[in-house]
Order: structure tokens, then C-alpha cells, then sequence
């Protein structure tokens, strides 16, 4: 990007509640069942009916303006938001309009350059999700509607337009997902659409202060994909001012396959919502003593865990936040450590061989064939020198593949660390015989051969010789 | 006084899915503009100090139900009242382009 523009984006974030029925019905809100199985005249829009609230995503809203530090209303709104559409049987969605449950707050966010920077909140609201409307099934001049989603409850995080890089909106995005999986408020996979996002772009030249006509967009199911769109969203944007154009503002829709944006809707059809309080229910009221009570339920956030992490285990703060962002590594680090063990070397270990490993497996932490109790067996058999580091390293691997244990592996294929100086020295005091042309270049200053007996050393015992000890033996009967 | 004409009754069939004929127009025309002018009477009063109110019913609040599934499955009686129904969906005409 041109290095005398800078971008204004905005995020809206969808985050879909993990409770187990809707927002204002008794229906499953579970995800991924049959076509509308889950669904009830409350869900459908039939008449009579009327919406009940449930208490648990009231609970999540509260638990997530706690966790970024912001205002929780005590009195809340429910408005209606019209507009029509298949997937909305009641012409109508439930969302807060004039008086959410949250506003302010922030979320403090890390950089590649160690920068730290604060992500001001705007808003949360809750509001239930629409139905599903599939466009390529059966006959050409017609949709298929599921409503299962229907009524799902949802948050949405709107955040203020502080992020100036994609880098900064992947970043925060992140950061959220991680809050919501740590209060277990929602599963945070953009793929499945649990998390959806919407951005909001615009540019103008750095140094000025003004709002330039911002764009919408939509269709972004991977934080990677919202990186692409804004990088390319604001690159459309600098060259149509470059030619002297305008910036309409409209709602685009990323298409991740041919890596563009492309108009969905422009002003002229936006949506005119008419929203006003929702006459089937009532205001919400949060007395202090419900919000005392979530507190004493919250758990470690991220940022508390990796500031423990830095202060109980001595991790850099760039172990610390790599480790403490995803509770399931987090636990698994605990339990690694597990009191006792070298803590930045578990933390080497599981953010260098074993990531890698789950990586290239393409595995989550919570599939990893390995526990942490397995991989601590492994890092006392290092510290106790039953093993080389190196030894570890193709001992790692066969754990990782077989799942076995690795005393089992080390005995197996005798592995064992041969610490026995008698040993060692014997097979040095061969080598020395067998070519006194490197002993006696070795003994002519040119050092470097050190390493050719290092490397035959470890060579004759199958890289199973102490290092260290292989080491010492050498100057030793090197320099006579 | 009032700011509905034509155009506005348009707008608001369309965005309210209903067919309008050019006679109901007039019409509409002249019985919104008569709810817009009292809704103008009672804006002209000064509610400053006034705080908005929410419900009719003074402090009451919304009733919160548990978060648990008490509905079951009962998807063919649903769609069996539908328009078009097939393969587990409602079928409607196409709603993109």
C-alpha cells in the first residue's frame, strides 16, 4: 500500500452464543442437525406466540463486559429491526438497538513489532440469528430454507474505527475469539460461521482527521480472509481517489477466490430498518447483585494468564502470549510444567517441535496424540541425561506418530545416552589411531577439526554418546 | 405540514411488500398525513426533562426463562402448512439474483 495513505476499519463481530436453546425460544440451538428439526411456532413467526428471554446469553453478555472492562446497562432494550427476507419467518429480527447491554470496553492487542495498542468497544449487543437460505439446490428459480439458526442467540462486538492495518484487525480478531473460547460463551470458528465478521473500510492521507465515505464488507469466514479483503478493499479505494473519483458507499460482498470485492447492495437500496422497542417484551434489568454473582464465575483471561505466565514461569512476554491465547495450549503447558519441571524448556519444546508437529498434521491441540504427561516423560528422560536433546528430537517424533510412550521407545531401540566416560574414551582413542593427520592438525592450531571427531564420535555410537561428555574427552586427549 | 406524498407511500409498499393502486395511493396520502399531523401535535410537546419510556408498565422487567430445549421435533407439521416444501427446506422464490 502507498506509503502516504492509511486505512480506518472498522470490525463488526457476530459472535454466536453456545447455549443450548435460542435466544427466546426452547428450541436446540445446537449446530449442524438435520434441515428444520430444531425449530418452534415461537422460531417460525406464528401468531400468538410470544418471546421468553434466556437467562444464560443474558449471563454470557454480562460475563463478556467484564471481561473487556466495560459498561453493563442496567437497563437493556429489546427493539425490532424490519426488513423482509426468507430466512426471517417473522419479518422482523429481535436486536438492541437504542439501549444494548454493553457499551465501551476495549481489547488490548500484540504486534509483530511488540507494539502494544488498545482497541476501544463501541458496543455489544445481543440479537438472534436468522435461518439459512441455500441458493443451488433443486429447481434454478428457487431457494431452500432451513431455520434451524433461526433465533440463535447472538453478540455482536462493534468496534470503534481505531484499526489502521490488517495486520491490527487480525490481531483483534483474535484476541476476541480467544476471550469468547476462555469464557466459553462461544466456540469462535469462522469457518462454521459460529464467529462471523464484517468490515468496515475506508482511507485518507495520513495526517488528516476526517472520516472518508466508508465500504461494508461481507462474506468473511477466516481471519485470514479478512486481512485479504481489507489489503485489497483499500487498494481499490487509493486508486479511485488517485484518478479523482469517489468512494460510494455501499456493501461489498469478498469473493476469496477470485481475491476482489464486488457490490452486493448500494445506498440507494439500503436498508431502512424501522426499528422501535420490541412491544413483546419488556426492558431487561440487571440488578448488582446478578453481575457480583458472574464475577465470582469468571475465569483467567487471556492477558491475566499471560501476565501469571511471565511472573510464575519467567516466559518472555512473546512465549507467554503465544502460549496463554488458546486455553487448550495453555492447560497443556500447565500440565507439562506441572510444578516442576525447566519451564522455558517445555515452553521450547511445545512452541518448537510438538506446534510443529501438530502443524504439519494439521491437528488442533485438543487432537494431539500426545499428552502432557507423555511429552514430561520425555523432557525428564533429557534432564535426567538418559537421552540427548537430539536423541529426543527422532524419540519426539515416534511418539508423536505412535502415541507410545517414550521409556518405551528410548528401551526399544536402545537409545539410552552412553555416559560412560571408559566408553567414549575408547572409541576416541580409535579414532586418533586410525588418522594422527587430524591429531596432528588439531595440534597445529587448526581447531576445526574438532568438529570431524565430534562428528565421527557420535557417529560410532548412533549419535547416542553424551555430547558434553564427548566434548570435554576431546580436549582432553586432543591436546595431549 | 405534513411530509407524506406519493413518493413516501411508494417507499413505504415497498419496504412493507404490499401492492399499492394508484387510487389507494391518494388515499394513503391523506389518512397517513392525518396520523403524521397528530404524532406532530404530540412532538410539539417539551419532553426535556422527560425520561423515555420504555414500557407501559412502570419498573417491570422481562421474564427469563432457563436455557433449556423443551421443544421437540416437529418439522413435517411445519411443513406441511408451507407453501412449497422439499427435501427438509421451505422452498421460496428465488431470493438472489
Amino acid at each position: 500500500m502507498r506509503q502516504d495513505y492509511e486505512m480506518v476499519i472498522g470490525l463488526e463481530v457476530h459472535a454466536q452464543l453456545t447455549t443450548n436453546s435460542k435466544l427466546f425460544s426452547g428450541s436446540s440451538a445446537e449446530f449442524g442437525a438435520e434441515p428444520n428439526t430444531q425449530t418452534c411456532p415461537v422460531d417460525l413467526g406464528m401468531p400468538g406466540v410470544l418471546p421468553v428471554l434466556n437467562t444464560r446469553a443474558v449471563d454470557m453478555g454480562i460475563k463478556f463486559g467484564l471481561a473487556i472492562d466495560a459498561n453493563i446497562n442496567r437497563v437493556n432494550r429489546f427493539d425490532r429491526k424490519n426488513y423482509f427476507y426468507p430466512d426471517l419467518p417473522k419479518g422482523y429480527q429481535i436486536s438492541q438497538m437504542d439501549y444494548p447491554i454493553v457499551e465501551g470496553g476495549y481489547v488490548d492487542i500484540e504486534l509483530e513489532d511488540g507494539s502494544e495498542k488498545r482497541i476501544n468497544v463501541t458496543r455489544m449487543h445481543l440479537e438472534e440469528d436468522a435461518g439459512k437460505s441455500i441458493h443451488d439446490l433443486g429447481e434454478d428459480r428457487h431457494s431452500h430454507v432451513d431455520l434451524n439458526r433461526a433465533g440463535v442467540p447472538l453478540m455482536e462486538i462493534v468496534s470503534e474505527p481505531e484499526l489502521r492495518t490488517a495486520e491490527e484487525a487480525g490481531e483483534y480478531l483474535k484476541k476476541l475469539r480467544s476471550i469468547l473460547r476462555f469464557l466459553e460463551v462461544c466456540d469462535g470458528n469462522m469457518e462454521q460461521g459460529s464467529m462471523r465478521c464484517d468490515a468496515n473500510v475506508s482511507v485518507r492521507k495520513k495526517g488528516e482527521d476526517k472520516l472518508n465515505t466508508r465500504v461494508e464488507i461481507k462474506n468473511l469466514n477466516s481471519i485470514r480472509n479478512v486481512m485479504r479483503a481489507i489489503e485489497h478493499e483499500a487498494e481499490r479505494q487509493i486508486a479511485i481517489y488517485e484518478y479523482g473519483g469517489e468512494i460510494d458507499q455501499e456493501t461489498r460482498l469478498w469473493d476469496a477466490t477470485k481475491n476482489e470485492t464486488r457490490t452486493m447492495r448500494s445506498k440507494e437500496d439500503a436498508h431502512d430498518y424501522r426499528y422501535f422497542p420490541c412491544p413483546d417484551l419488556l426492558p431487561v434489568r440487571i440488578p448488582e447483585d446478578r453481575i457480583e454473582e458472574l464475577k465470582k464465575e469468571m475465569p483467567e483471561l487471556p492477558d491475566q494468564k499471560k501476565e501469571r505466565f511471565m511472573k510464575e514461569y519467567g516466559l518472555s512476554k512473546y512465549d507467554a502470549s503465544v502460549l496463554s491465547m488458546q486455553r487448550a495450549s495453555a492447560n497443556f503447558y500447565e500440565s507439562l510444567v506441572n510444578g516442576n519441571r525447566d519451564a522455558k524448556i517445555c515452553a521450547n519444546w511445545m512452541m518448537g517441535d510438538f506446534f510443529a508437529a501438530l502443524n504439519k498434521a494439521g491437528k488442533d491441540i485438543s487432537e494431539s496424540p500426545i499428552s502432557p504427561e507423555q511429552l514430561g516423560e520425555l523432557m525428564d528422560l533429557i534432564s535426567e541425561g538418559t537421552i540427548s536433546g537430539k536423541i529426543a528430537k527422532t524419540v519426539f517424533e515416534e511418539m508423536f506418530e505412535t502415541s507410545r510412550s517414550a521409556k518405551a521407545i528410548v528401551e526399544e531401540k536402545g537409545l539410552v545416552q552412553i555416559n560412560d566416560t571408559g566408553a567414549i574414551e575408547a572409541i576416541i582413542e580409535d579414532l586418533m589411531q586410525q588418522s594422527p593427520e587430524n591429531v596432528q592438525a588439531f595440534r597445529e592450531g587448526k581447531t576445526k577439526v574438532m568438529g570431524w571427531f565430534v562428528g565421527q564420535t557420535m557417529k560410532a555410537t548412533q549419535g547416542k554418546a553424551n555430547p558434553a561428555m564427548v566434548n570435554q574427552i576431546l580436549q582432553q586427549k586432543l591436546q595431549g | 405540514m405534513s411530509i407524506i406524498d406519493t413518493k413516501t407511500v411508494e417507499k413505504l409498499a415497498k419496504l412493507s411488500r404490499l401492492k399499492v393502486t394508484e387510487e389507494e395511493k391518494t388515499i394513503l396520502v391523506h389518512e397517513l398525513t392525518k396520523v403524521m399531523d397528530m404524532a406532530a401535535k404530540v412532538q410539539s410537546v417539551n419532553t426535556d426533562a422527560v425520561q423515555p419510556m420504555t414500557s407501559v408498565i412502570e419498573n417491570a422487567q422481562t421474564p427469563e426463562r432457563d436455557d433449556a430445549v423443551s421443544e421437540e421435533n416437529r418439522r413435517e407439521e411445519y411443513l406441511a402448512i408451507a407453501p412449497k416444501a422439499e427435501m427438509g427446506f421451505y422452498v421460496v422464490p428465488r431470493s438472489v439474483e
